[in-house]
């Protein structure tokens, strides 16, 4: 039983470490079938209460481990019917494993997210394009509106451009970089993603990573863009790249 | 997440993208992203629906810009835990630098 390890999911047996030869080790726990079978798991499936915290309790454990030489996590709900059966399936993939242990080894993961507050903006650029005259006829209030949806526009084009240009950037002071472009597209108007990027960062050199990242966010200079780093992480986007 | 818990925001520039970087805010819809849909893959003994996950996956990348609005205050609780841990943690790093 492995010392001051979080317990896990709900219901779980607490972590234990199976040796898997040549400096590999498994974290296994036990759970009951009556909650973890196939059935029990596609009801949970449907309800992200039940999955969250499977998630967290998959998670703490992951993270425990973030100072271990390399740390690969597993698929949530990765479940073998015997400390044998998970073995044999390390050792038959024990080649990809490695590869992946030798590109990962000593990194950490940073998530950043560049996002689009249209709320502040359209506040900006209100107060900056005062109506010429008192603004209560109807051609300048038309002609107002149509000023400020060009504005606005011109607006969001600067942030997009200036979120590839900071992620480029930045990719300079990481190992491996990736923009999931999915996400960004599929954020709405009023919380549009400008950037959902993950970086493969050395563990020893966050510092200088997020001091980059201070000094590229300062010299973006556009109004409306929030910034938000998060980490470090498993490196969960590096995984299967 | 609450914005109580984020270390005081640096002064000396205060543009929209200073309210921002510094804190270690990790949300639990990026955790259940990716324990769910990323990390090592092996074959396992229980063959989970893989509709069904793909169901919550594309739930949860809608959800991710707007964690706090749409979450249950349950799941909330978790995430507040989980930036208690990540401040913990921070702590603990800063002492021993």
């Amino acid at each position: 039983m492995l010392q001051r390890v979080s317990s896990g999911v709900p219901g779980a047996s607490p972590p234990r470490a199976l040796d898997a030869g040549r400096g590999l080790w498994l974290i296994v726990a036990d759970v009951p079938e009556a909650e973890y079978g196939e059935a029990a798991i596609a009801r949970g499936l449907k309800r992200l209460e039940w999955v969250s915290k499977r998630a967290m309790g998959h998670e703490a454990v992951v993270e425990h481990f973030l100072r271990a030489r390399a740390v690969l996590p597993m698929q949530l709900f990765t479940i073998f019917t015997s400390d044998d059966r998970a073995i044999e399936h390390v050792r038959r993939d024990r080649r990809r494993i490695e590869r992946i242990v030798k590109r990962i080894g000593g990194h950490v993961e940073w998530g950043l997210r560049l996002t689009w507050d249209e709320q502040a903006v359209r506040a900006a650029v209100e107060k900056a394009h005062r109506p010429a005259g008192d603004g209560k006829t109807g051609v300048e209030y038309l002609a107002r509106k149509r000023d400020m949806l060009d504005v606005k526009r011109a607006q969001l084009a600067g942030a997009q451009a200036a979120a590839g240009r900071l992620y480029r950037e930045l990719s300079a002071h990481a190992s491996q970089a990736y923009r999931r472009t999915s996400t960004e597209q599929q954020s709405t108007p009023q919380s549009r993603l400008l950037l959902d990027a993950a970086y493969l960062v050395p563990a020893r050199r966050a510092a200088s990573f997020r001091r980059a990242l201070r000094q590229h966010a300062r010299a973006l200079a556009v109004p409306g863009v929030v910034v938000s780093l998060t980490g470090p992480w498993p490196p969960y986007n590096f995984i299967g790249r | 997440m609450s914005p109580d818990r984020r270390p005081p925001a640096r002064r000396q520039a205060p543009g929209a993208a200073q309210r921002i970087l510094g804190p270690e805010d990790a949300t639990l819809l990026d955790i259940v992203d990716n324990v769910l849909s990323k990390g090592v893959m092996l074959t396992g003994d229980v063959s989970i629906g893989l509709a069904n996950v793909d169901l919550v996956y594309a739930r949860v990348s809608l959800l991710l810009c707007a964690a706090d609005l749409v979450l249950p205050g349950e799941s909330h609780d978790l995430i507040v835990r989980h930036a208690e841990r990540l401040e913990a943690r921070r702590r603990a790093r800063r002492r021993r630098a």
